[in-house]
C-alpha cells in the first residue's frame, strides 16, 4: 500500500514537472506583458487573473502568423502523408517482396537510422543551393519524405503480420497493390498512427533546415518564425507565449485523434506473436 | 473443374536440399486426392507450388494440360483453405466471403446472391455480420471453406484444414467436406498428416516422405500393399509390424521362422530374397479352428483395450526393423496383434496365435515391397 502511494506521488510529481512549463506558457499568454515578467519566479505565475486575449491579437498584428501556420501545416501534412505512402511501400517491399539487393538495401536503411539530420544538413544545403533550389515549401518537404526510421518501423510491423493473410488475398485474386491496400493497410493501423505521430513531432519543430533554406516570410514555418519573433523588438513575453500556445495546438489535436492507435502501436511493437 | 499434373517438380529453398524432389502426380478432374505424410515432408510446399505461392526449381505444373509455372496465383483460379484459416480480420464474414468475387469484379447483385447461397450451404447465415474474432474455431473453418468455394474455383487446395479443431468437430467436418466435395465435384488436393483423415477422405492418397512421393493409390491399396517400409510403418494404428527376415530352406521350399511358426515364402517372390517381413496386427489370428495356419506362441507384454477390440503387444520373436517409425517406448521390440475384446488377457500370459500367411508382406534390402 505504502509502495503504491509513494509510486502515485512520484508519478504525479513527474507529471507536474512536464506540465508546468506548458501551463506557464498558456497562463502567461493570457496576461498583460508587464505582469508576465513581474510574476515570474513566484506562484502568481500560475494564476491566470484578469485573463485577456490581447497577446493573441498582438501576434497577428505584429507578424503574419496565419502565413507561418499555413506553411507549417502544408509542409507537415505533405511530409506525413507522402511519407506514409512511400515508407510503407518501402517497408513492405523489404519485408515481403523478393528482389535482388533486398538485403543490401535493408542494411543501408538500418545504417541510416543512426545518422542525425544535422550531420547531413550542411552538405545537403550546398547541394541544393548549387541547384538554385531554396526558399519554397517543396524544398522543406521532399528531402524528408523518405525516412529510414519510418521504413524500419513499417518493415518490422509487416514482417510480424501473418503471411497467410497476403497469400489468401493473392489467391483470392488481388494483385500486389490491391493486397497492400485492402488487406495490409487496414490491419496495420497502429504502425501508420505511430509513424504519423513520430514524423509530425519531429518536423513540426524543425528549425535548422528552414533557417538554412528560407529567406523571407514566403515559406517560413512556425519554429523559425517563433525564433525570429523572439528577437523582434519590443520583447514582449506575453506575445511570445501566445505564439507558442498557438503553435502547440495542431500537434495536440492530431495526437488526441491518433492516440488510440498510437499507444497500441508502441505497446505491441515487437511483442506481437 | 480441372485436371492437375505435376511433372518432375522439384523445389529447393536457397542452398538447402530439395524440399520437394522430382514429384510427379496426375489428379484427374473431380478427384479428392489426399497428400499424406509426417510434418515437414513437403506437403504444404507442394500445395503452395500449385497455388503459385512458390515457384518450382525444376519441372512443370499443369492445369488442364496447360503449363502454369509462370501464372500468377490470381490467374490460376485455385482456392485455398489455410491451416490457420487466414480470414481477413478487419472484414465481416459477409465481406470475407465476398472478397474473392469483388476481386474478380463481378456485379454487386451477383456477389450478394453468391454470398447468400454459400452462407446457406455452410449454414453461416446467422454469422454474416460478425468479425472473425467473434467466431469459434469451427465457425472460422467454415468461413474459410466458404471463401474458397464461393467462386467456383478450378481446384480446391486444403492445407490441414481441420488440425486446429478438437477431435469431435474434426470428425464432423471431415464428413461435411467429403459430402461437399462429392456434391460440387471440384478437383481437390487435401493435405494432412492424419492418416485417419487421409483414409476416410481420399479417393486416392499420395504418401510423401522427405519431399519424395512414396506411394499413390486408394486407401485400401495403401493399407494392403504398402510399396515400401515407410508406408508400411506409417499407415495403420498400430502400424504394420516390421522385422528383419532370415530366409531358410528345407525340403518344402523357402521359409522364414517366426518364433515356432514356419512362414513359407510365396512362390511369386521367385528368386528375390526378402530382407524384411511385415505383418499387420490383424494378420495374427486367435480364431484358427481348423489349425491350418502356422502357430506361434508368444508372451503378452501389455494390453490396450479399445472396447470393441484390444491391441495386444507381444514379445517379438525377430529383430525389429531399426528404422521403424516411433512407437511408444513400452511397446518397442514387440509385435502388436489386433484381437477381439471378448478374450481376456493380461501381461505375462502366453498365447498361441495363427499367422495369416497370405497377409504377410515382404520387402527387399532397400525397403521396397516384393511380390
Ligand atoms: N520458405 C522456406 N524457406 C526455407 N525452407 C522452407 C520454406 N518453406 C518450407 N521450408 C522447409 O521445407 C520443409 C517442408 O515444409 P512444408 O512443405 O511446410 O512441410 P509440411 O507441410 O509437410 O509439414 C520443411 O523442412 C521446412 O522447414
Ligand atoms: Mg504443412
Amino acid at each position: 500500500m505504502l509502495k503504491r502511494i509513494s509510486l502515485i506521488v512520484l508519478l504525479t510529481l513527474t507529471a507536474l514537472c512536464y506540465l508546468a512549463p506548458v501551463a506557464l506558457m498558456i497562463i502567461g499568454s493570457l496576461k498583460p506583458d508587464a505582469r508576465v515578467l513581474a510574476e515570474a519566479g513566484s506562484w502568481l505565475a500560475f494564476v491566470p487573473e484578469g485573463a485577456t486575449l490581447d497577446n493573441y491579437r498582438d501576434v497577428f498584428a505584429r507578424v503574419p502568423f496565419e502565413r507561418y501556420l499555413l506553411s507549417s501545416l502544408w509542409i507537415n501534412a505533405a511530409i506525413v502523408l507522402l511519407g506514409l505512402l512511400v515508407n510503407s511501400f518501402a517497408g513492405y517491399a523489404l519485408a515481403r517482396l523478393r528482389w535482388p539487393g533486398r538485403k543490401a538495401v535493408l542494411a543501408v536503411v538500418i545504417a541510416l537510422l543512426v545518422i542525425p539530420f544535422e550531420a547531413i544538413a550542411v552538405p545537403l544545403f550546398y547541394q541544393l543551393s548549387a541547384l538554385g533550389w531554396r526558399d519554397d515549401h517543396a524544398v522543406q518537404i521532399i528531402p524528408f519524405v523518405a525516412n529510414p526510421l519510418a521504413i524500419y518501423l513499417f518493415y518490422s510491423f509487416f514482417l510480424a503480420l501473418p503471411r497467410e493473410l497476403e497469400e489468401a488475398a493473392r489467391i483470392d485474386g488481388a494483385g500486389v497493390l490491391r493486397t497492400f491496400f485492402t488487406v495490409i493497410v487496414p490491419n496495420s493501423k497502429p504502425v501508420f498512427a505511430t509513424v504519423a505521430i513520430v514524423t509530425l513531432l519531429f518536423y513540426w519543430g524543425i528549425y535548422l533546415w528552414p533557417l538554412l533554406m528560407t529567406t523571407g516570410d514566403h515559406a517560413r514555418p512556425l519554429p523559425l518564425a517563433i525564433a525570429m519573433f523572439h528577437t523582434l523588438p519590443p520583447l514582449q513575453w506575453g506575445d511570445i507565449f501566445a505564439f507558442g500556445a498557438m503553435m502547440v495546438v495542431p500537434v495536440l489535436v492530431l495526437f488526441v485523434v491518433l492516440q488510440r492507435w498510437f499507444v497500441r502501436g508502441v505497446a505491441t511493437a515487437g511483442i506481437r506473436e | 473443374m480441372a485436371q492437375v499434373d505435376f511433372k518432375n517438380v522439384s523445389k529447393r529453398f536457397a542452398d538447402v536440399n530439395a524440399v520437394v524432389h522430382d514429384f510427379s502426380l496426375c489428379v484427374p478432374d473431380g478427384e479428392l486426392l489426399v497428400l499424406l505424410g509426417p510434418s515437414g515432408c513437403g506437403k504444404s510446399t507442394t500445395l503452395r507450388l500449385l497455388a503459385g505461392l512458390e515457384q518450382p526449381t525444376d519441372g512443370e505444373i499443369l492445369l488442364d494440360g496447360q503449363v502454369v509455372n509462370d501464372w500468377s496465383p490470381q490467374r490460376r483460379n485455385v482456392a485455398m483453405v489455410f491451416q490457420n484459416y487466414a480470414l481477413y480480420p478487419h472484414m465481416s464474414v459477409r465481406q470475407n466471403l465476398a472478397f474473392p468475387l469483388r476481386m474478380r469484379r463481378q456485379p454487386r447483385v451477383e456477389i450478394a446472391a453468391k454470398v447468400d447461397e454459400t452462407a446457406r450451404l455452410l449454414e453461416l447465415g446467422a454469422l454474416l455480420e460478425r468479425k472473425p474474432a467473434q467466431l469459434s474455431g469451427g465457425q472460422r473453418q467454415r468461413v474459410a471453406m466458404g471463401r474458397a468455394l464461393v467462386r467456383d474455383p478450378a481446384v480446391f487446395l486444403m492445407d490441414e484444414p481441420l488440425s486446429n479443431l478438437d477431435a469431435k468437430l474434426r470428425v464432423q467436418l471431415r464428413g461435411e467436406i467429403a459430402r461437399l466435395q462429392q456434391r460440387l465435384g471440384t478437383t481437390t488436393l487435401y493435405v494432412t498428416h492424419d492418416q485417419t483423415e487421409a483414409m476416410t477422405l481420399g479417393h486416392r492418397v499420395a504418401v510423401m516422405q522427405a519431399g519424395v512421393l512414396q506411394q499413390l493409390g486408394s486407401p485400401q491399396e495403401l493399407y494392403d500393399r504398402p510399396s515400401n517400409l515407410f508406408v508400411a510403418g506409417f499407415l495403420g494404428s498400430p502400424p504394420m509390424n516390421l522385422f528383419e527376415a532370415k530366409v531358410q530352406r528345407d525340403a518344402q521350399g523357402a521359409f522364414v521362422s517366426f518364433g515356432t511358426a514356419r512362414v513359407p515364402l510365396p512362390t511369386a517372390l521367385g528368386a528375390d530374397a526378402p530382407a524384411y517381413l511385415g505383418l499387420r496386427p490383424e494378420a495374427l489370428r486367435h480364431d484358427d479352428p481348423e489349425g491350418v495356419l502356422p502357430d506361434v506362441t508368444l508372451t503378452v507384454l501389455s494390453v490396450e483395450p479399445l472396447g470393441y477390440e484390444q491391441i495386444v503387444y507381444l514379445t517379438a520373436p525377430l529383430a525389429p526393423v531399426a528404422s521403424a517409425p516411433e512407437t511408444e517406448a513400452e511397446v518397442k521390440n514387440s509385435v502388436a496383434a489386433r484381437l477381439p475384446a471378448d478374450y481376456p488377457l493380461s501381461a505375462g500370459e502366453s498365447i498361441t496365435l495363427g499367422i495369416d500367411v497370405d497377409k504377410v508382406r515382404y520387402f527387399d534390402r532397400n525397403g521396397e515391397a516384393l511380390g
